[in-house]
């Protein structure tokens, strides 16, 4: 069943929003950590989830201080509440942020993403370390969801998407490729990647059926059939560990993708040729990337502990954001509510 | 007390409850030098026990609260102090510590000592103020909830230890990081049947240090070490243990082995956690480890901390056995990738006087690194993990020429005094050579015609036979190392006490008329017949004998020697000594003690 939810509520204020640029504008968060120099244990500099408040690239750090915020994920209907995927579980705000509690136990630990359903905002779906879990209640309780996944030495999973456009509909990169759920995470099956480690998924937000993956020393996946089948991407990263991906959220025919020595590369024809930029960086190694929600075809690549860039001409000169010595896990632009 | 009073000396005859003593005075009563590490908790919760003056308490404590870190590692200290500050700190000072429960946010962690840390600090918070709200903690949970859920993993954690075995199992430098959260869990858990469950893993991890113990140091086989604390072993948190538990080393806290300059990681600090709890360990134990009069094999299983990628099982089974006699302990566990990082996978340890100033072991390795061992066991991206590693800890994990870590092209065979350690490395590979660890304290080595190296160490005999060609490599401090690059590779091992051979002749001789049979192709082989009389044939990758039938690993049990028995599955750890037993049942949680009259002392 695919339902078209339309977003209603309207917030002033969300997490921070009325401190940024503009309510009306997304705003940029990320989840990271100060690493150089840490150890589990050891004195940890502001880490977790942070807000970019442009200007002179300035970054509010929000909520805990702790070294593993790897996943965001927002109603959007109620920006307020988000669900960030932390290393002891999944912590949940509804009151954008000034409040959070740790709605999960220890039977879930290293989460290493969270997806909101949109059209079932109660329905979060997490990935983990140790597979994939549920919940149908915004937290309150939740439910361990594997079957048809692997078995429990290869359960890891890295990365869990949910089609907008089809509540229950989730997608979840494990060791073994990409796996589908159509039952909102009752049972699994795989539908491409076959012997391939998947560490990133992303839908377009203009193109529903334009999905991207990344996998650990396999390159891209490509999808163009709302993620029921995939096909191996670029040669140009072909063999390389792929990161992160994104899509333009103005052109799905604009995407990019980051990895371990793989530059920025870019795309701007679908995916037909691409490009690999961003050399002039201090770094060759990246752990994330996004496009802007605010500046159109502007493209965001956190390094390896050598700081966030933005680029405004698609990875052919780029701009410092901040944040050196970090690594920077995961952004999403949070966009404001919309009216009917 | 200063380190040259009797007790620290010489602990022989001294009873646990002055070493209690005596240790919690000598935290009271240390001054910072300006060296790592600096005063801490420890030092907080000593002084307010033996009854410092608060002048002494509260500015140290008033620094400490400045400034939360540690995560895990705070917990305890935290816990501990103001759990003994009770009734004895200002109210304003408890509330203030009591605050920082709640705007302090600790990282739970991702290994099995991070997690007791963790949850038996807060179920004790949880169970001091029950009643506080969610908004009262850092986690948004009630005092309900934290309690409720640390009560559950505790309980699971000690299920699953007594009864498929403990993940990061005989470490010498993480023990104190269980023994301590226990400690905290003996001395103030309200709940009886929580303090009860702590009281007999205390008994059941110290049993199991206990049987392994050759003069106060930690012998044999272990899931984690640190690279400088495997050579120089007295290092490790578990010594000053040792010290306080049997009294059976000299005392003496490594003010270097502290891995992190903060007041809460001080692994040998952790026993004055133990010290102040009223923990008593039972004579049973205590003769366990110090009687070396009659010589003994145990054999233990453990398991794999958990497994998430590239594995079929979340635990693989360990299978651990060590030697024991007053003269030398021979310990392993059978290889290949047990633990990532830090595992220690077999040696060969002496007795000496004065352990604080050996390097008194032998044992091989085979360096490794690799993103997919660490990606079996660590949540994060595969390709960032050697260099994560690396940079945050473990500095020698990706060096060709480190002494700690697993290996998959590694086998070992252990049949009492003999080890067979084969390699068969895979081309192309990181670091393809095997090294063996020749210590700087071994004399009258020896190499013959036959084949077999010959070399005393205290008081052991050691013949070391190697598969393949090597050479001789200095090493800092007159060690050296026996460097072989060959891939298929391996050497046979014969100890035996210095008293059964009257000369290094008369050991070599009997080493090389030992019937032997080795090959290297087309995998490492070796058949040998031991000074026992027992013949082990060993082939890389196929499940050894030892005269002529398998060894039964399926039937390895989780305890079983002289001392300790314990089937898997069973719950339940019965410890014996002569005619002594203890029976825990952690099903029951229940403890039995008795005299087996019919049993000859």
């Amino acid at each position: 069943m695919t339902i078209r939810r339309t977003r209603t509520a309207l917030l002033a204020v969300l997490l921070g929003l009325a401190g940024s640029a503009s309510a009306q504008e997304a705003t940029l968060f990320a989840g990271l950590i100060k690493s150089k120099g840490y150890v589990v244990g050891s004195e940890l500099v502001a880490s977790g989830l942070h807000r970019y408040d442009g200007g002179d690239s300035t970054w509010t750090h929000l909520g805990w201080n702790t070294p593993r915020i790897v996943g965001i994920t927002v109603d959007p209907a109620r920006p307020d509440t988000m669900f960030v995927a932390s290393g002891n579980g999944v912590l949940r705000t509804r009151d954008g942020g000034q409040s959070w509690r740790l709605t999960t136990d220890w039977r879930v630990t290293e989460v290493q993403d969270v997806a909101l359903d949109p059209n079932a905002p109660d329905h979060v779906y997490l990935a983990s370390a140790y597979g994939v879990w549920r919940t149908e209640d915004g937290g309150a309780s939740w439910t361990e969801s594997n079957d048809g996944l692997l078995p429990p030495g290869r359960i890891y999973t890295q990365t869990i998407e949910v089609d907008r456009t089809t509540s229950g509909r989730v997608l979840v990169g494990t060791e073994d490729g990409v796996y589908e759920s159509t039952d909102g995470a009752r049972s699994w099956h795989r539908v491409g990647g076959e012997g391939l480690e998947i560490l990133d998924l992303q839908q377009s937000r203009s193109d529903p059926d334009v999905w991207i993956a990344a996998a650990y020393r396999g390159g891209l996946l490509h999808s163009s059939d709302g993620g029921h089948t995939w096909m191996p991407g670029p040669d140009v990263l072909a063999g390389h560990s792929v990161h992160a991906v994104a899509i333009d959220p103005a052109d799905a025919g604009r995407m990019a993708a980051v990895g371990w020595g793989t530059g920025v590369v870019v795309t701007e024809d679908g995916g037909r040729t691409w490009d690999r930029r961003g050399d002039a960086l201090p770094v060759g190694n990246f752990y994330e990337t996004i496009f802007d929600a605010n500046v159109p075809g502007r493209l965001w690549a956190a390094t390896l502990e050598e700081g966030v860039f933005y680029s405004d001409d698609l990875g052919r000169t780029w701009t410092p954001a901040g944040l050196y010595g970090t690594l920077v896990f995961d952004m999403l632009f949070v966009y404001p509510p919309t009216t009917p | 007390m200063t380190l040259d009073a009797p007790i620290f000396r010489d602990p022989a005859g001294s009873a646990y409850p002055d070493r209690c003593a005596a240790l919690l005075d000598y935290y009271a009563d240390r001054e910072a030098t300006g060296e790592r590490p600096a005063l801490g908790y420890i030092e907080v919760a000593a002084r307010l026990v033996r009854a410092r003056p608060l002048g002494d308490v509260l500015p140290l404590l008033d620094r400490l609260l400045e400034d939360p870190a540690g995560d895990m590692f705070w917990m305890v200290p935290m816990a501990l102090v103001h759990h003994v500050g009770q009734g004895r700190l200002p109210e304003d000072v408890l509330a203030r510590m009591r605050e920082q429960w709640r705007t302090y946010t600790p990282y739970r962690g991702d290994t099995e000592n991070h997690w007791l840390k963790y949850y038996a600090s807060l179920y004790l918070m949880a169970e001091r103020y029950p009643d506080d709200p969610a908004e009262a903690w850092f986690n948004g949970r009630s005092a309900q909830e934290n309690r409720a859920e640390a009560e559950a993993y505790v309980a699971h954690w000690v299920e699953l230890t007594t009864t498929r075995g403990q993940g990061e199992f005989d470490s010498p430098h993480y023990l104190p990081f269980f023994l301590a959260p226990l400690a905290l869990l003996r001395a103030f858990a309200e709940d009886p049947a929580m303090r009860r469950r702590a009281a007999m893993m205390l008994d059941y991890l110290i049993a199991d240090f206990a049987v392994d113990t050759l003069g106060g140091l930690y012998a044999g086989a272990f899931s984690r070490i640190y690279p400088e604390p495997t050579l120089e072993r007295w290092r490790n948190g578990s010594t000053t243990f040792a010290w306080l538990l049997f009294g059976n080393v000299p005392f003496r806290p490594d003010p270097v082995n502290v891995v992190l300059p903060r007041a809460g990681y001080r692994p040998h600090g952790m026993a004055a956690v133990l010290a102040l709890s009223g923990y008593e360990p039972p004579e049973v134990i205590r003769r366990i480890a110090t009687d070396r009069s009659t010589p003994y094999v145990h054999r233990e299983r453990k398991r794999t901390r958990h497994r998430i990628r590239y594995s079929d099982v979340r635990n693989a089974p360990v299978y651990k056995q060590v030697a024991m006699r007053r003269e030398y302990a021979v310990g392993s566990v059978q290889g290949g990738i047990l633990q990532p990082i830090q595992q220690h996978t077999w040696e060969v340890l002496w007795a000496t006087d004065d352990p604080h100033e050996c390097f008194d072991l032998l044992f091989t390795g085979r360096a490794y690194a690799d993103p997919r061992e660490l990606g079996m066991y660590f949540a994060e991206e595969p390709k960032l993990l050697v260099s994560a590693v690396v940079q945050h800890g473990k500095g020698t994990y990706d060096k060709p020429d480190k002494w700690t870590g697993a290996s998959p092209y590694e086998q070992v065979v252990q049949h009492g005094d003999a080890v067979v350690a084969l390699y068969a490395i895979a081309p192309g590979t990181t670091f393809p050579h095997v090294s063996g660890y020749f210590s700087r304290t071994l004399r009258d080595l020896s190499e013959g015609d036959s084949g077999w190296i010959v070399v005393r160490g205290g008081e052991a005999w050691i013949g070391y036979y190697p598969l393949a060609p090597y050479e001789w490599r200095d090493e800092p401090g007159g060690d050296r190392r026996l460097h072989s690059p060959h891939l298929n590779n391996g050497a046979v091992v014969q100890v035996a006490p210095a008293s059964d051979f009257e000369s290094v002749a008369a050991f070599r001789a009997a080493v090389e008329a030992l019937p032997l049979e080795t090959a290297t192709e087309p995998v490492p082989s070796v058949r040998f017949t031991t000074l026992a009389g027992d013949t082990l044939a060993v082939t890389y990758g196929e499940t050894p004998e030892i005269d002529g039938a398998p060894v039964d690993y399926d039937g390895w049990p989780l305890f079983d020697g002289p001392f300790l028995h314990a089937e898997p599955g069973s719950g339940t750890l019965e410890m014996r000594y002569g005619p002594m037993r203890r029976h825990l049942d952690f099903n029951t949680l229940t403890v039995r003690d008795w005299i087996e009259t019919d049993t000859a002392p």
